[in-house]
């Protein structure tokens, strides 16, 4: 709904002095909407609180597309777009709000800002190189990845399924994420240098 | 590097391999959720919504402007010389003088709401509005994203505030005291809701029309002047029952070379209304978060 404070609604009836493209935004949506979505899955965690952020974050890139760089990347200032409403969240909804830590949340951003050149291949390149790490696991820590993603199996339930106590198991999956992200790092780098 | 960077780096990394784990393994979608976006956002840039701007303001923005308008001060002028002159044939603006000031009454009303657009993505919502003569609305929308459950958010104002109860039930019931802060959390909710009650509706009709009044005196007929401000509604038709008030409205806009065009119901029910329904209170559990914005 157009904001009725704004002095000069938007109606699509009114000819406009500069159109944005629709077709280039919705296919640069299309290209780095699935990070973006990576990146709020990442930082606020409620899948809810992950679909409402990434509408409003598409909204207000729209309204604010004029003040897009097109010599930046896209994904980077759809991030920063992002960030601040995840931070704007937390102010409003304070305990309630999306549980991040801000300093969690600027850490997440150099992790995403690696790369940033590539932002459109990025993610399909970060997958590619997971799964490779993935068959590159011991068995216990390759069947604790399976039963926790891909069967579902939280808490307990895993750590009974894996013969361990529930703190050993999440520590475990720690150390499997850790393990995943530094073969991760090391096969996007040497990808990087030899293309 | 400090504890604390080093602890909120390692959680980085953590999430940021669990999001990318829960995309290669698990069930994560990103497909869905974008094109969920893109229609948000395609609503956003059709203009959907449209129809609260063409319309005159609401009667809830009182709030804002406790000002009378002209055309209201014109209308009930009128009312008056109606009804000092005698039952003499009613004129069309007479008639709708009268339908909004029957409409003002605050004996609690329900109304049909039906709004279609059309543009690139046609779009018809219905909802139901509850209003008490201008002084207090409720309205509800329900929306079923696919995959997940019915969400439903609820509206209502009265003379000192507006409150909005999100579909989220973890997120507070918000009470604002600006129209313009409603809809900042209607965005936020991904919520298209006409919030346009009748009292301004039938406004909406009285000022830029030429309109007609059937030979009963129970419909009128409204076609804009060429005078009139650009976006307004392109006609307007009002059946009136047998007290003069509002029966049916119907208001759209058809320039074809204007986008988008729209079509605007209100339909009055004979079903009676809960005087509770206008209270926020009604549509939330008590142990909710209550937070003034």
């Amino acid at each position: 709904m157009p904001p009725s404070h704004d002095p000069h609604p938007r109606d699509a009836a009114e000819p406009a002095a500069h159109e944005p493209d629709s077709r280039l935004f919705e296919a640069l949506v299309r290209e780095h909407g699935p990070r973006l979505r990576h990146y709020l899955g990442a930082a606020v965690r409620d899948p809810l609180v992950v679909d409402e952020v990434f509408q409003e974050c598409l909204l207000v890139a729209w309204r604010r597309i004029d003040d897009f760089d097109p010599e930046r990347s896209f994904g980077n200032w759809l991030r920063g777009i992002a960030r601040n409403l995840i931070l704007a969240r937390r102010r409003a909804d304070g305990r309630r709000g999306p549980l991040v830590d801000p300093l969690v949340l600027e850490e997440l951003g150099g992790l995403f800002d690696e790369g940033v050149d590539r932002e459109g291949e990025r993610l399909g390149e970060e997958l590619d190189a997971l799964r490779v790490c993935l068959e590159r696991l011991p068995d216990d820590a390759r069947a604790a990845v399976r039963l926790h993603y891909t069967d579902g199996h939280r808490g307990s339930e895993l750590a009974e399924r894996l013969g361990r106590s529930v703190e050993a198991t999440k520590k475990l999956l720690q150390r499997v994420r850790a393990r995943l992200f530094d073969c991760m790092t090391m096969r996007l780098e040497a990808r990087e240098t030899t293309t | 590097m400090s504890d604390g960077r080093e602890e909120a780096r390692a959680e980085a990394v953590e999430r940021y391999v669990d999001g990318l784990l829960e995309r290669a393994w698990g069930s994560e979608d990103d497909a869905d959720a974008l094109e969920r976006g893109l229609e948000v956002w395609r609503d956003e840039r059709d203009g959907v919504g449209v129809v609260e701007v063409a319309l005159a303001p609401s009667r809830f923005r009182r709030l804002l402007a406790p000002l009378a308008s002209a055309a209201g001060l014109i209308l009930a002028a009128t009312v008056l010389l109606v009804f000092a002159l005698g039952p003499a044939a009613p004129s069309a603006d007479a008639a709708l003088a009268r339908a909004i000031e029957r409409a003002r009454e605050l004996a609690p009303r329900a109304y049909r709401v039906v709004h279609e657009r059309d543009g690139l993505r046609p779009r018809t919502i219905e909802t139901d509005l509850f209003a008490s003569g201008d002084r207090a609305f409720a309205m509800s929308r329900t929306l079923t994203v696919a995959g997940g459950p019915p969400r439903t958010l609820w509206m209502g104002g009265d003379d000192e505030r507006l409150w909005i109860v999100p579909p989220n039930p973890r997120r507070p019931v918000l009470v604002v005291e600006q129209r313009a802060d409603a809809s900042d959390v209607l965005e936020e909710n991904d919520m298209d809701l006409p919030f346009v009650d009748a009292v301004s509706a039938l406004e909406a009709c009285s000022e830029h029309y030429a309109a007609t009044l059937s030979d009963d005196g129970r419909v009128l007929e409204g076609t804009r002047r060429d005078a009139a401000p650009k976006g307004k509604p392109s006609g307007f038709r009002l059946e009136l029952d047998a007290d003069g008030r509002l029966a049916r409205l119907e208001l759209w806009r058809d320039d074809h070379a204007r986008r988008p065009d729209w079509r605007y119901e209100l339909t009055a029910s004979s079903e009676p209304v809960d005087p509770s329904v206008f209270d926020r209170t009604s549509h939330h559990a008590p142990e909710r978060e209550v937070r003034r914005r």
